[in-house]
């Protein structure tokens, strides 16, 4: 096994029905589903992807999109080292909602968490046309540049970007190996062990197949 | 690994692949119509006409746009669904059966296989990925038009255990029509509408599940509806003449909630047939108008709420059991009586509720609580109980984002439907203090769950030291990323309600096991 492991906790926010559940699950179990049930509350899901030497485990928090569930997000952002911030590039009024939870995670958030963009949806135009897209990519573009903000457009539909996002925000994130500071301190070498079986077992559990990449 | 390929295979039906497959011969269609007989009318000495009249329209409207799709021409299949409802016509089959013959010709062409090929033709295109077959075999759809097969329940293990269910399910309802009988109440010509007063003998009927073709007349009138729409006589028609008035206008300022229930609509129970559009469907299911129609008058009849997701999910379930609007009146009784905040603007409610059963949790499972706390990003040394007023209120643990979604769907969506149905019986009977209890005992099988693997035996030990002192064990805390336990708790949590197929034994053996344990916080709540 890889001992090389770093967990990044990662949060997903964006207005209701963007797609965010629909880009874990993408990214997760590599599934889609064209209605898929509102989120309620908060989910979580766990995938691990190896890059180079290492393995990256995501903790992905997938939050509710309603507004009115936007009061309890800070439970979640409070101790995330990257955000997904999600757009539908043929829905305007989520756009304005992603420039909001940008500047909320600016003000709020752990100053240096990884925010990434995504302009979700692009199949809609691939089959129907440009007249169907809202939000031009240069938007989206000149908003993560103001911002400094990793930018995609994505297809939770047919995968398009999906595993690229997560892998330009696991390439992104200054790595802080879970071992680093247990190894500093001897006494902390019991507590490691235990932890590496933990997440083992959970990987095992959470995740019915490996991501492809 | 066949829970892992019917995973595969339940996304792929929902993703509406087009490839269909006719599953059934004839051999195989003649038992599964009985089986599905048998699930219909469980106890075999009631005749087809007792059946709710909702269940009958519901599976008209469906019955062969629905349950039949695939095995139209199969008239074992058909006749089997239709000897089971005597009450439906047959006429919607001559309306639709030149589209629907067409339809099914061409896919026979594409594909026709038994059932055996069709098992082997699953693992195939799982493991290809390039086709994933769907089907609309009344066999995959339980009596509600639910998908029996979820991502944590295979088709197989339902069917074994709704064989044995159904059966206890008849000889619940012989016990129940003995009761209306010594109570003065007729109920065997007819669905019965009165019931009985309260009383213990009615609760413990109640506990055992209501027979499920009674149960919207039961839940209303434990609810009180009539009372409720009786006062109202006129509320919920004039409601929605309203909706229409600002629909016509097009003024959305005065339907605010109007789009992101729009979008909500197909976004609801899209595994259940009922709100399930076929693609050669011109107009979209009658229950998704009524969704539409209920959720809207909802959202301007209470400002306070508008639309809260989850909502959908209480509105849409209901309608499987009666009329439009009764379910518009037991969405005001839930929202005003039985979750009251939960699903407003702030959702005041939700961080009340899990306040609660955080405090809840202190008492009821000291094993775990520790550990739970230290996940609270309150700083306070003292205990739970002792820390100033409501401070409990602004450092909710995040396993709360767990369970208030329990709160707020009622645990539809979360528990497996019968599990589900049994838990709302018990609801609408004694209240709100039903959910605590169910979400209790849910953790307590969470925290089992979790030490039961010996890594984390060992990690509990670590963790919580019972022969350490409170100082010490703070100290220990410290050490352990109770983060990351508490991630992994979560996840347990999100697994342990979808798996509770077996609502008897959750009953039975967990919720009313420990009674006396109960007594304190269920005499403390209302109804």
């Amino acid at each position: 096994m890889n001992s090389n492991v770093a967990s990044v906790k990662l949060v997903l926010l964006g207005e209701a029905a963007v797609g965010k559940s629909s880009i874990v699950v993408r990214f997760v179990s590599n599934d889609f589903s064209e209605n898929k049930e509102p989120t309620i509350g908060a989910a979580f899901l766990t995938q691990r992807v190896n890059i180079d030497d290492h393995t990256i485990k995501f903790e992905i928090w997938d939050t509710a999109g309603q507004e009115r569930f936007a009061s309890l997000a800070p439970m979640y952002y409070r101790n995330a080292q990257a955000a997904l911030i999600v757009y539908d590039v043929t829905k305007p009024q989520s756009f304005i909602k992603a420039r909001h939870w940008v500047k909320e995670l600016h003000e709020q958030a752990s100053g240096d968490i990884v925010i990434a963009l995504a302009g979700n949806k692009v199949d809609l135009i691939e089959e129907n046309g440009e007249n169907e897209r809202k939000v031009a990519t240069e938007e989206g573009q000149k908003l993560a540049d103001e911002e400094n903000l990793l930018f995609f457009e994505t297809s939770a539909k047919t995968g398009y970007n999906v595993n690229e996002i997560f892998l330009a925000v696991g390439d992104k994130i200054p790595l802080k190996r879970p071992n680093d500071n247990a190894n500093e301190n001897g006494s902390g070498n019991n507590q490691n062990s235990s932890r590496v079986q933990l997440t083992d077992a959970n990987a095992n559990a959470a995740n019915a197949g490996n991501c492809s990449c | 690994m066949l829970n892992r390929i019917l995973d595969s295979i339940g996304g792929g039906l929902i993703s509406k692949t087009t490839v269909r497959v006719r599953s059934i011969q004839s051999e195989d269609g003649t038992r599964s119509a009985e089986s599905s007989e048998a699930i219909c009318v469980p106890d075999s000495s009631s005749s087809s006409s007792e059946l709710d009249s909702t269940l009958n329209q519901t599976d008209m409207e469906r019955g062969v746009a629905g349950f039949a799709i695939g095995p139209i021409n199969d008239d074992n299949i058909i006749s089997g669904i239709i000897s089971s409802y005597e009450n439906v016509s047959i006429a919607d089959k001559s309306d639709n059966s030149d589209e629907l013959e067409e339809r099914s010709n061409s896919e026979n062409k594409l594909l026709t296989v038994d059932i055996k090929s069709f098992d082997i033709l699953n693992t195939v295109s799982c493991s290809t990925d390039v086709i994933i077959a769907q089907t609309t075999d009344v066999n995959d759809y339980d009596r509600y038009g639910f998908r029996k097969q979820s991502r944590y329940i295979s088709k197989q293990d339902y069917d074994n255990w709704c064989d044995s269910y159904s059966i206890q399910c008849g000889k619940k309802k012989l016990k129940w029509e003995k009761y209306m009988e010594s109570s003065g109440l007729a109920c065997k010509s007819e669905l019965p509408t009165r019931f009985p007063p309260k009383s213990e003998k009615f609760l413990n009927l109640v506990r055992e599940g209501v027979p499920s073709e009674w149960r919207g007349n039961v839940w209303w009138h434990l609810v009180r509806g009539q009372y409720l729409l009786n006062k109202n006589k006129d509320t919920y028609k004039s409601l929605l003449l309203k909706v229409k008035e600002y629909q016509t206008l097009g003024d959305t300022s005065k339907l605010p909630e109007g789009d992101v229930i729009e979008r909500d609509l197909n976004r609801t129970f899209p595994n259940n047939i009922h709100f399930q559009k076929e693609p050669f469907q011109n107009n979209e299911p009658k229950k998704i108008t009524s969704l539409r129609n209920i959720l809207l008058a909802y959202s301007i009849y209470n400002r306070d709420i508008g639309y809260c997701q989850s909502m959908n999910f209480l509105t849409g379930f209901l309608l499987l059991f009666m009329n439009e609007e009764k379910t518009f009146w037991m969405l005001v009784i839930i929202t005003r009586r039985f979750l009251p905040g939960v699903h407003n603007l702030d959702l005041e409610g939700v961080n009340i509720d899990q306040g609660v059963l955080m405090l809840l949790m202190e008492g009821n499972l000291p094993t775990l609580w520790p550990y739970i706390e230290a996940t609270c990003k309150s700083h306070s040394n003292k205990p739970y109980h002792l820390r100033r007023t409501n401070e409990f209120l602004h450092a909710l643990p995040p396993i709360t984002l767990c369970t208030a979604s329990w709160f707020m769907c009622c645990f539809i969506g979360i528990l497996p439907v019968e599990t589900t149905l049994r838990v709302l019986d018990c609801l609408f009977y004694e209240g709100s203090s039903f959910l605590f209890r169910v979400s209790v005992n849910l953790i307590k099988l969470a925290e089992e769950s979790i030490l039961k693997d010996k890594p984390y035996e060992t990690l509990f030990d670590y963790l919580i030291g019972s022969d350490k002192n409170s100082d010490e064990r703070a100290e220990n805390l410290s050490y352990v990323n109770a983060d990351e336990l508490n991630i992994e708790f979560f996840q347990v949590l999100q697994r342990i309600p979808r798996q509770l197929l077996d609502c008897d034994n959750f009953f039975d053996k967990v919720l009313f096991k420990r009674r006396a344990s109960f007594k304190r916080f269920a005499s403390g709540e209302g109804g």
